[in-house]
């Protein structure tokens, strides 16, 4: 072969491959950017979403255009279903505005950043003690300041609430490295090959079914999940002088919290915020580490922006305590199956206990007669009779497991 | 401005390659050299400008320098030209020395004397160690009466030809200088221009699929090391089995790069790697490793100690010396220097074994498959081994990495896998094996990548692939004559299917350029 055809040959493969790649990555879709249609058995399954709701959850929050909002971390992303037939009918569609990991002020810039482009008319703000429970240093100046991240570029507004400027040369630079990425075509391949029913996965909805969970059991155990998870807790809980808020009584969280009570009142959207769930082993390791006052401040603290700042038209929900849905036996080969009624591990309940949660919160009648209620409206109780008898309940288990 | 970048990929060198073809042809040859001289000190002070001086001061002291030691040469002033030889080699040595070790330095003075001394971080240049050890072999080549008389525009392009500028190959002179002056290499051609790319698709795709796509493995397990995590044995060995990959396959990507650009513009760089995983000793390994290095190595410093030139003993001694200098050419640190010496003292051992077999006339077990696959194994072991010391970051974090290679901390396999062994889990946990929760899919990977590598080092090399067609011969400093896997199949032509691999190899490779960011877990 000559030179010359050798180089037309060279650079016509160039731009076909080029473009046959990118098609690939398109059709495939695997970090849900472009809204390729999902075919059962090819790109249905898109596990390589896991580490990136960070990535797609804010252009697909505003391409699903939602009336309703599930707004937090991991927890309602594998516990609450925007699918569920425990949502008010007329709510509309519902998205997962969920990110495993982030920190508060993530998820509530998250939210400004959807609501500001979106009919939103409820909003379900699930919040997490973690979350809340932090190194605190000096009372801050500015308790909700600008931060610098990929996913900050991606949000259509500013922490003031000002308009992205750079927001769709971002959104280019994302989608096109969905598209001209090795990373996207790894990605795509192996979508390809783990299309089989318990894959990772995220709906279209940002939801997380958590189906992968059921492998992990089948295959290693209920046990490995839960060691896993209380190692980490335990980890996490071991690290001194972490506190819920500074000096000032204040913190980034409640000002995320505060911020998003008033912007639900400006829009007249439906707030509800609730503690999620955990498993009463979570109650234990807080206990034994000594942040159980923390968590109690953790929910006066909620208890006190939602009075001072929701003009009684906010409603805030406490699961985060001993009933008959938290406490159940630890897995072991004996009773894993109670366990997991209920929870995949001690810190993420199940879509089922979610839809109890629903219930409780919207007067739904979906769910299978109750054991007992699921969790407390806090704004219509004495918060430190409810706490106290909390702290009775924690005094009892633990006395229960010493003997 | 990095090879593997969209700035130097789709702006730099296309410009810089138009703009010297085209001076070249309506200007004239030493315009075009001019241009791309002032192209090759952007690409350098695109990382910091304010180091353009020092490259700039660098160059003129020594072109200064070596025309003054070869007229004094010329003119039969020995001891004079000595005498500017060794102002050269103080100012040379030098700047490398305030640089690159002059923290090192106090920071060791600080320990042993329990001192206080205090020097800000000095940041270390780009490639000060290349284009110093270039330009001390230049002088050192003139006091020999090697070096001719050249113009600064020459010697400036010898200095600074981006494509070797960064990280080599180390050139030399004589096989530098010389191109630069042949008008036929001023005139754009197709083939160079294809053979070119060709081989910087390979590099790149080298660098920034496999290395890359390998690091990710290596780099948690020795941060973990530096952490004090305790690593068992199969985690410990596949982070240093992971960096031995990364290592080679960046380090080759990258030579493989700088010599495909600089066939572009019609110049040949002398090859830096040969498989060097197929070594067979020690001594092949270093004649394969960083080949310029090796040569600059022995030429300048193995030599000049004296060689092999009085007696065993001061052989081995000087052998052990240079791989010392070696270490800590690498970088400034008591781990670098401790590889050297690894290396040196592998060395010592291979000749010493090799003196041995004479004598033992055991010559013959070269010729054993079985001797040669095990000749083949205690080179890679040892070369991994060392490796461990010259990617940890302290010595400390090295020897947490050789307690979980030699078993210190127990066998274990991930949890995940351990549960699918069936059968197999009883007889691994009589024979002590255990299971860790977490890491399985990256466990999987890592061993994956790491056997698909194994069997990817035993294919030919660039040059064998390469060299088998006329337009694209290639340069060696030393001659190797294995040709490894595959070798019939894989012979560069002009044809459909390699137009094909080529073009495939260099849209992954840019597609590798962009990583879609992953969020795990980063509280932010």
């Amino acid at each position: 072969m000559s030179i010359k055809k050798y180089a037309l040959i060279y650079g016509l493969s160039i731009i076909v491959i080029t473009g046959l790649l990118a098609s690939i990555n398109y059709f495939i879709d695997p970090y849900l950017l472009y809204g390729s249609n999902r075919i059962s058995g090819i790109n249905d399954k898109k596990p390589a979403t896991a580490n990136r709701s960070a990535l797609f959850k804010p252009y697909q929050a505003i391409a699903v255009k939602p009336t309703t909002l599930v707004v937090g971390n991991s927890r309602p992303e594998m516990g609450i279903n925007p699918e569920s037939s425990c949502w008010p009918n007329h709510y509309g569609t519902i998205y997962s505005l969920t990110f495993p990991g982030m920190s508060f002020y993530g998820q509530i810039r998250a939210l400004f950043h959807a609501v500001s482009d979106s009919p939103v008319e409820n909003i379900l703000l699930g919040v997490d003690f973690v979350d809340f429970l932090q190194l605190r240093e000096q009372p801050k100046k500015n308790y909700w300041p600008p931060r610098n991240s990929d996913f900050f570029d991606r949000l259509r507004v500013d922490e003031k609430s000002n308009s992205n400027s750079s927001y769709r040369y971002n959104q280019l630079k994302d989608f096109s490295a969905g598209l001209f990425s090795l990373t996207a075509l790894n990605d795509s391949v192996s979508t390809l090959l783990s299309q089989n029913v318990n894959s990772v996965n995220r709906t279209h909805l940002g939801f997380n079914p958590a189906r992968d969970y059921l492998d992990i059991i089948r295959h290693e155990g209920p046990r490995v999940l839960y060691r896993q998870k209380m190692n980490e807790l335990n980890k996490r809980f071991e690290q001194p002088g972490m506190s819920v808020y500074d000096a000032k009584l204040w913190s980034t969280e409640f000002e995320g919290l505060k911020r998003t009570i008033q912007l639900a009142l400006a829009q007249n959207i439906q707030l509800t915020i609730y503690i999620n769930p955990y498993h009463y082993s979570y109650f234990e390791a807080i206990e034994k580490s000594g942040y159980w006052p923390e968590f109690e401040a953790f929910k006066k603290g909620l208890m006190q922006v939602v009075k001072q700042y929701g003009q009684n038209k906010v409603a805030l929900w406490d699961f985060a305590l001993y009933s008959n849905y938290t406490v159940s036996p630890k897995p072991s080969k004996k009773e894993a199956k109670k366990f997991l009624r209920w929870f995949w591990e001690p810190a993420h309940y199940k879509a089922k206990l979610g839809e109890y949660l629903l219930s409780d919160m919207y007067q739904q009648s979906c769910v299978k007669k109750k054991l007992s209620p699921v969790g407390v409206k806090l704004n219509d109780i004495d918060i430190d009779r409810h706490l106290a008898k909390q702290r009775q309940l924690s005094a009892f288990m633990t006395l229960q497991i010493e003997q | 401005m990095l090879f593997n970048s969209y700035i130097f990929i789709f702006a730099f060198l296309p410009f810089t390659f138009l703009g010297y073809f085209f001076l070249a042809k309506h200007k004239s040859g030493e315009t075009a050299i001019s241009f791309l001289v002032l192209a090759s000190l952007f690409f350098y002070g695109w990382w910091n400008p304010i180091y353009l001086l020092l490259i700039l001061v660098s160059m003129a002291v020594n072109y200064g320098l070596g025309e003054t030691i070869v007229r004094r040469r010329n003119s039969q002033k020995f001891k004079q030209a000595q005498g500017f030889l060794i102002y050269g080699l103080i100012f040379n040595l030098g700047l490398l020395a305030y640089f690159k070790y002059a923290n090192f330095i106090v920071d060791n003075i600080n320990s042993l004397f329990s001192s206080g001394f205090n020097l800000d971080e000095i940041i270390l240049p780009l490639a000060i160690s290349f284009f110093t050890f270039q330009q001390i072999a230049y002088l050192i080549d003139a006091y020999r009466g090697i070096t001719k008389e050249f113009k600064f525009s020459h010697y400036a392009l010898f200095v600074t030809f981006f494509p070797q500028l960064i990280a080599g190959p180390i050139v030399h002179h004589k096989e530098m200088l010389p191109q630069f002056m042949q008008m036929d290499n001023l005139k754009p051609k197709l083939e160079n221009m294809i053979i070119g790319l060709t081989i910087f698709s390979l590099g790149l795709f080298k660098k920034v699929v496999i290395a890359d796509g390998v690091a990710q493995y290596s780099t948690p397990v020795f941060d973990a090391a530096a952490a004090g995590e305790a690593l068992s044995f199969f985690i410990a060995w596949g982070g240093a089995l992971a960096y031995s990959f990364q290592l080679y396959f960046d380090f080759s990507g990258y030579s493989d790069m700088a010599i495909g650009i600089a066939k572009m513009f019609g110049i040949l760089l002398p090859l830096n790697f040969a498989s060097p995983y197929k070594s067979l000793s020690i001594i092949e390994f270093w004649r394969r490793w960083h080949m310029t290095l090796s040569r600059f190595l022995r030429d300048y410093v193995y030599i000049s100690l004296g060689g092999n030139r009085k007696g065993d003993v001061r052989r081995f001694a000087n052998l052990f010396a240079t791989m010392l200098l070696g270490g800590l050419w690498h970088g400034a640190g008591w781990t670098f220097v401790f590889w050297g010496g690894l290396h040196g003292l592998y060395l010592v051992i291979n000749h010493g074994w090799h003196y041995l077999q004479r004598k033992a006339k055991l010559e013959f077990l070269h010729q054993n498959l079985l001797w040669r696959v095990f000749s083949w194994f205690l080179t890679f072991f040892a070369i991994v081994n060392a490796w461990v010391f010259f990617r940890a970051s302290s010595f400390t974090a090295a020897v947490v990495m050789m307690e979980g290679m030699y078993g210190f901390n127990g066998v274990a396999i991930p949890n995940a896998i351990f549960a699918r062994l069936g059968g197999l889990q009883t007889i691994l946990n009589q024979i002590g094996v255990t299971s860790f929760i977490g890491g399985g899919s990256q466990f999987m990977f890592t061993y994956l990548w790491v056997s698909a590598l194994l069997v990817a080092v035993l294919l030919p090399n660039t040059q064998q692939i390469m060299n088998s067609h006329p337009d694209a011969q290639l340069r060696s400093p030393y001659a190797l004559c294995d040709q490894g896997l595959l070798s019939g199949k894989l012979k560069f032509r002009y044809g459909v299917c390699w137009a094909m691999v080529s073009a495939c190899a260099l849209v992954i490779a840019v597609f590798g350029l962009t990583r879609v960011s992953e969020f795990l877990y980063f509280q932010f």
